[in-house]
């Protein structure tokens, strides 16, 4: 928690916990951090942004409908008169026009803006998947070792130093053609869900160890405190301390590190992507938009335009959702 | 991985694009006017011994002096005569390698003349031997004159083990054996005494016996395997960075992947050879610089950019539809015919047995549309004929014509005509490059159209040939460019289309008995013509079962800076030919 704050300036007005209406004594935590956020402007457009965002990806195929474009159609290569012989869009800005709002794929000729629809989803559904994963594994191993200590902590030390250490990107650029080649028969594409169960997994093998590391030090220290010695005193199982008397402490910086993996994920999804080991063709992706924008900046800069503003709010509105989250919690600021 | 927090990298890098990007010109759609015209003839000729005589006929404008940079992306893998295998070497190698035989280029036409040889050889006893003068006044780079011993040392040499990579047809013709092992254990090189089927009776006669008939000796000889070498200056590995010097330049000096430097050759006369040049003072070749960097700075004329060139390299794909719009950039592109290279989609005839099958995949490839998203018409004009336009005696046919956007009806027919039932076919590529990932889906999108599910296998670079080729290899279709190994149609189907060929030579497994007899027959032909005739008439018989689908005629786009002079792609070797370079100013 302590390293995430550095640096950053604290938005949250200062008078905010004095000013609020006077919150009765029984109010729970998460009552007052709705408050706190509700209150904060830039946090609930962000949070407008994100829920946006997501309905679009999530609808994309009736979006896409009624746009009448699908993603993966060469429109630019079955109609005359869109690309030039050398696959470049014959219309100023990128083939923007009437038909295609966006304008067009050099080359393929698919539409841009089904593509960068459709790609939303496949960022959003990496992202997602994996940090659903991240969070599961990263609680259950942060909160079991912080309140086990000894020869676990040890152990689980040791693997997190290991996983951080670990060359991720380079280990995907070697793995994915090994399993393109072993995994896939020669008389088959390479099915769309083992891509994404490959980014996926990898996501989260190495996409846990922060959030366990801060789990670990936060029940470390909870696990001194008097109403867990009291649970103690008082016998109760260590089921029961770790999961009514632990757990519902921590549930704070779980919310902060999820909301803030989403956008670092879309952003790695589409590092790899761009460098041809992420999702491939057909499937639209946000990455590859941007690497055939990089290819043919010369001549189509506005091929660029949209996925890269796409990308930049995407993740802006996940990054500011996830500072108003962390503010709406931090317990130093609000109460 | 989200461990690293993007959005402090992400906001300045994304701005400045937007910034960019406010408006970019539409491309208007017109015509490449100045693309190659890589389908029209463009054969050799045979030269008299007139012809062979110095000097090379004067590049209009030319003048001497300076120093010609040629930057190229990678150093030489050889430069050892015997084991350059490769057209833009074959060219460049010319500035200090002579052969016994060479192409003169006229006018953009080429020409086979003597080089190092006063013709291009007399051929006795139904081509079994052939009989080569050497000039007078050839001289190596330390004065010493070259004799016939010498080229039969060189040509010795290919059977040497440590050759294996140089073309192997004169270990195969000089034994009569049907592939290199054979012919090596008859003859193991040099080291092993004397070969008996080259005879030298004089300094200046070279007399070859053949136990077949041979009728493509002239173009053996011009390849570069056919130069001479001196024994007491064959360092082993060594001439492989340093060769001795025959032509108009000599190595001065060589650090590998790194620079080559080529100075005078005061021993070389320009009227001894009819095809050199020797303006500049110097060339200046670097390795190891992106091409992206050079040719920017080339097109530009920054830096030493007007006096730069590159040989091996094609204008980058990002550069090139800005070059084609500014007209003082486009005066520097180099365009034509890549040689006999053509473009062919491969069918794995030995899986798609059904010829109506393959016509169907013939219909239905979409020519218009691959040329398209693999760059657009500079890569060449759409192919109808297995051979090159540049080959001996070629004829143009257009067997199933079809549009060059495809004809999914047509090939819906034959699809309902054909034996078996094909719902699903494999479609292999190297995936080194994203528009080669493009490429496959626009096949995809193409076979769907007549119902066919196309499976697209992405295969690593150094894997593909080992894996497409081999025999039970699961692979219907793939993309391939090839070319002769000189422009006659002797290399073309004997060398890949008989039966008997193992699946490196045939990798498509094509086998006609009927195709097999005939190209026997043909084997015994010693006339250069009527061989040439009768393999370019049998073409036709071997195209009627669609064992490939022809796509381009390849043609190459290349760069040259400002200063540079005399810059024009070699017709047979495919690359900006260096022996006829200039400074214009120096």
């Amino acid at each position: 928690m302590a390293e995430e704050h550095s640096g950053r300036p604290s938005r949250v007005t200062p008078e905010a916990p004095s000013q609020g209406p006077s919150a009765p004594v029984s109010q729970g935590p998460f009552a007052t951090a709705c408050r706190a956020f509700r209150r904060d402007r830039t946090g609930l457009a962000a949070l407008a942004a994100v829920v946006f965002c997501a309905l679009l990806a999530a609808a994309a195929p009736l979006v896409t409908a009624l746009y009448g474009k699908g993603p993966t159609a060469h429109y630019g290569q079955d109609t005359p008169g869109l690309l030039s012989a050398e696959g470049l869009p014959v219309q100023p800005n990128g083939g923007i026009s009437a038909d295609h709002w966006f304008g067009i794929e050099p080359g393929l000729g698919r539409d841009v803006l089904a593509q960068l629809l459709y790609g939303m989803r496949t960022s959003l559904l990496v992202a997602l998947a994996s940090v659903a994963v991240i969070a599961v594994t990263g609680i259950v191993l942060g909160v079991t070792v912080g309140y086990l200590s000894g020869l676990a902590d040890r152990a689980f030390t040791f693997v997190c130093n290991v996983l951080l250490g670990f060359p991720t990107l380079l280990l995907l650029l070697a793995l994915s053609p090994v399993i393109r080649t072993r995994f896939v028969g020669p008389g088959e594409n390479e099915p769309a869900w083992m891509q994404f169960t490959s980014l996926i997994l990898v996501f989260s093998a190495f996409g846990w160890v922060p959030l366990a590391m801060v789990l670990r030090t936060s029940v470390r220290a909870l696990r001194e405190r008097e109403f867990v010695e009291a649970a103690r005193a008082v016998g109760a199982s260590r089921r029961h301390i770790v999961l009514r008397e632990l757990l519902p402490n921590v549930w704070a910086p779980v919310l902060v590190h999820v909301t803030l993996a989403v956008p670092g994920i879309v952003t790695a999804e589409a590092a790899l992507s761009f460098l041809g080991v992420g999702i491939n063709e057909p499937i639209p992706d946000w990455g590859r938009m941007i690497s055939r924008g990089s290819e043919v900046f010369y001549d189509d800069p506005t091929y660029m335009v949209f996925p890269g503003v796409a990308i930049l709010v995407f993740v802006l509105a996940f990054n500011v959702l996830g500072d108003a989250v962390r503010d709406a919690l931090d317990p130093r600021i609000v109460r | 991985m989200p461990r690293t927090r993007p959005r402090t990298a992400v906001v300045p890098a994304l701005a400045a694009v937007m910034l960019l990007c406010s408006c970019s010109a539409g491309s208007q759609g017109k015509e490449d006017e100045a693309a190659a015209k890589s389908g029209q003839r463009l054969t050799a000729t045979l030269g008299t011994a007139k012809d062979s005589q110095g000097p090379a006929p004067a590049v209009e404008g030319a003048r001497s002096g300076g120093t010609i940079r040629i930057a190229n992306a990678g150093d030489y893998g050889h430069l050892d005569p015997q084991k350059i295998y490769a057209g833009e070497s074959y060219s460049t190698s010319l500035l200090w390698g002579r052969q016994l035989t060479q192409y003169q280029v006229v006018d953009g036409k080429p020409r086979l003349v003597g080089d190092l040889a006063t013709d291009t050889g007399q051929s006795s006893d139904g081509g079994r031997t052939w009989t080569y003068k050497l000039k007078d006044g050839i001289a190596w780079e330390d004065g010493e004159p070259i004799t016939s011993e010498h080229v039969k040392y060189g040509i010795e040499r290919t059977f040497a083990p440590g050759f294996e990579l140089g073309p192997t047809y004169w270990p195969e013709w000089l034994t009569g054996s049907e592939d290199r092992t054979a012919a090596v254990a008859k003859y193991a090189g040099p080291e092993h005494g004397d070969l008996g089927a080259i005879e030298t009776p004089d300094a200046k006669t070279i007399v070859f016996h053949f136990p077949q008939p041979q009728s493509d000796v002239p173009y053996m000889a011009a390849q570069s395997s056919s130069s001479p070498v001196r024994k007491d200056k064959d360092t082993g590995t060594g001439y492989d960075t340093r060769p001795f010097a025959t032509g108009p330049y000599r190595i001065t000096g060589h650090k590998q992947n790194q620079s080559l430097t080529l100075e005078r050759n005061p021993h070389w006369k320009p009227e001894t050879d009819p095809i050199r040049h020797q303006y500049a003072d110097r060339f200046e070749f670097t390795f190891g610089k992106k091409i992206l960097n050079t040719a920017q700075e080339v097109l530009n004329g920054r830096g030493d950019g007007p006096g730069t060139l590159s040989t091996k390299s094609e204008v980058p794909p990002e550069l090139y539809a800005e070059a084609r719009r500014d007209p003082k950039k486009k005066d520097l592109l180099v365009t034509g015919s890549q040689g006999a290279y053509t473009s062919d989609l491969y069918i794995k005839n030995s899986r798609v047995t059904d010829p109506e099958v393959r016509k169907a995949i013939h219909y239905l490839f979409p020519r218009e549309q691959a040329r398209q998203v693999l760059g657009g018409p500079r890569l060449g004009d759409f192919a109808t004929t297995l051979s090159s336009p540049a080959v001996v005696g070629w004829k143009k046919y257009d067997l199933y014509p079809v549009a060059p956007a495809g004809d999914v009806e047509k090939a819906k027919e034959h699809l309902a005509k054909a034996k078996t039932k094909v719902d699903t076919l494999t479609y292999a590529y190297e995936s080194d490059a994203p528009e080669k990932d493009r490429l496959a889906q626009v096949l995809v999108d193409a076979f769907a159209k007549a119902g066919i599910k196309l499976v697209t296998r992405p295969l690593e670079k150094a894997a593909f040939t080992n894996e497409v080729f081999r025999g039970p290899a699961p692979y219907d279709l793939w993309l391939s460019t090839n070319s002769v190994d000189w422009p006659t149609p002797s290399t073309l189907l004997p060398d890949s289309y008989h039966s008997k060929l193992d699946a490196l030579a045939n990798p498509i497994r094509y086998a006609n008995p009927a195709v097999d007899k005939e190209l026997e027959r043909i084997a015994g032909i010693g006339d250069a013509q009527q061989k040439a005739d009768a393999l370019i008439a049998l073409e036709e018989t071997v195209m009627k079962d669609v064992p490939v689908v022809p796509f381009l005629y390849t043609a190459v786009t290349q760069f040259r800076g400002t200063n540079i002079g005399g810059a024009a792609i070699h017709p047979i070797y495919g690359s900006i030919a260096a022996a006829d370079l200039y400074l214009k100013r120096s």
